[in-house]
């Protein structure tokens, strides 16, 4: 194999997404994030914005308690 | 107007002026002696977040982020915090500072003067499997055939097809398992003496042998990038990417935390 080796901070975007988007301190609190118009309210749970995945998981679970109608 | 928080820091000193998300004006928010360094964000106030949301997580916003807690990193120890963590105004950083605030100076001493490297270790996983597949092959079936129910006319029944096949890839899992951990422990032992603490993952994909953080003293960078070209040169046969040093995002420990994310040994 060739021997490719990639070092200090110059490793890309990814490197830094998987440390920042998913980990590092999270703190509780009663907060409202905003993401794609819609207004995610979360009352004293961990509150971060980890990926668009888990973003997106967020707003079908808050758009199926406040209008299952429209889950 | 909301608060955007990037760190936790081991001062309630001010911080030097430096551009935050957006380019907003960074600062400490002191909780006793610790620090909350955080930014406002911009045009608007809680709850409904004045920034259009849809461009909060982008790379240009990620890395600003990121930025700060590594200028942050060369002056301080540092407590990275997720990104997009946001408040609405300063008193509930404060309060929640407050709140956490045992944690934080646990995490604090825990870390100080520390840094994160972050290493990945690839093998030809598919020419590995072969070569695994192979030997296991060649391996006397353990499934004895008295166990085995055998139609009349001699051969295998389906249930014994069945069985043997779930039988060859447990085994080849194994194998291959066994064979990962063997190069994995020769990577551990190349670094076992410069590090504080580890967590890794073993074979997140085929050719991933080893996604792995190191925790590692400053005082012992260089011990670790030795170690680490010691390892290049004994296991030529795999490629390597080397990052850091990092903030210590892979080894803060909340409480609120589940354990899966919590620093450990290596898991499958």
């Amino acid at each position: 194999m060739n021997d490719v080796v990639a070092r200090g901070r110059d490793v890309g975007l990814l490197e830094v997404l998987d440390r920042v988007l998913n980990k590092g301190v999270v703190i509780s609190g009663d907060l409202t994030i905003s993401v794609a118009d819609v207004d995610l309210i979360f009352v004293g749970l961990r509150v971060i914005l980890s990926s668009v995945e888990t973003m997106e998981r967020a707003r079908r679970m808050s758009v199926a308690q406040t209008a299952p109608e429209l889950a | 107007m909301s608060i955007y928080t990037y760190a936790v820091i081991d001062s309630a000193q001010a911080v030097e002026p430096s551009p935050g998300l957006f380019g907003m004006p960074v600062r400490n928010l002191p909780c006793r002696q610790l620090g909350v360094v955080v930014s406002e964000l911009p045009g608007g106030d809680y709850p409904r977040m004045g920034t259009d949301p849809k461009t909060l997580q982008t790379a240009e916003r990620i890395l600003e982020h990121s930025a700060v807690a590594d200028r942050l990193m060369t002056r301080f120890t540092v407590l990275p915090i997720r990104f997009g963590t946001i408040f609405p105004d300063r008193e509930r950083v404060i309060a929640n500072a407050e709140e956490h605030h045992a944690d934080f100076c646990h995490n604090l001493d825990r870390l100080r003067a520390k840094v994160e490297f972050g290493l990945r270790v690839l093998w030809p996983g598919e020419a590995i499997r072969q070569e695994v597949e192979s030997e296991v092959r060649s391996q006397k079936s353990a499934v004895r055939d008295e166990d085995m129910e055998i139609g009349q006319d001699g051969r295998r029944t389906a249930a014994r097809q069945f069985l043997d096949a779930k039988l060859a890839t447990y085994r080849l899992d194994q194998a291959l398992a066994a064979r990962a951990d063997q190069a994995i422990a020769e990577i551990d032992c190349a670094f076992h003496l410069v590090t504080a603490e580890k967590a890794c993952e073993r074979l997140k994909t085929p050719n991933l042998l080893l996604s792995a953080c190191y925790l590692v003293e400053r005082t012992r960078i260089g011990d670790f990038h030795q170690a680490y070209e010691r390892l290049r040169r004994g296991r030529p046969d795999f490629r390597y990417l080397l990052s850091g040093p990092w903030p210590p995002y892979n080894f803060i420990v909340m409480p609120s935390q589940t354990a899966a994310v919590r620093p450990g040994p290596c898991n499958a």
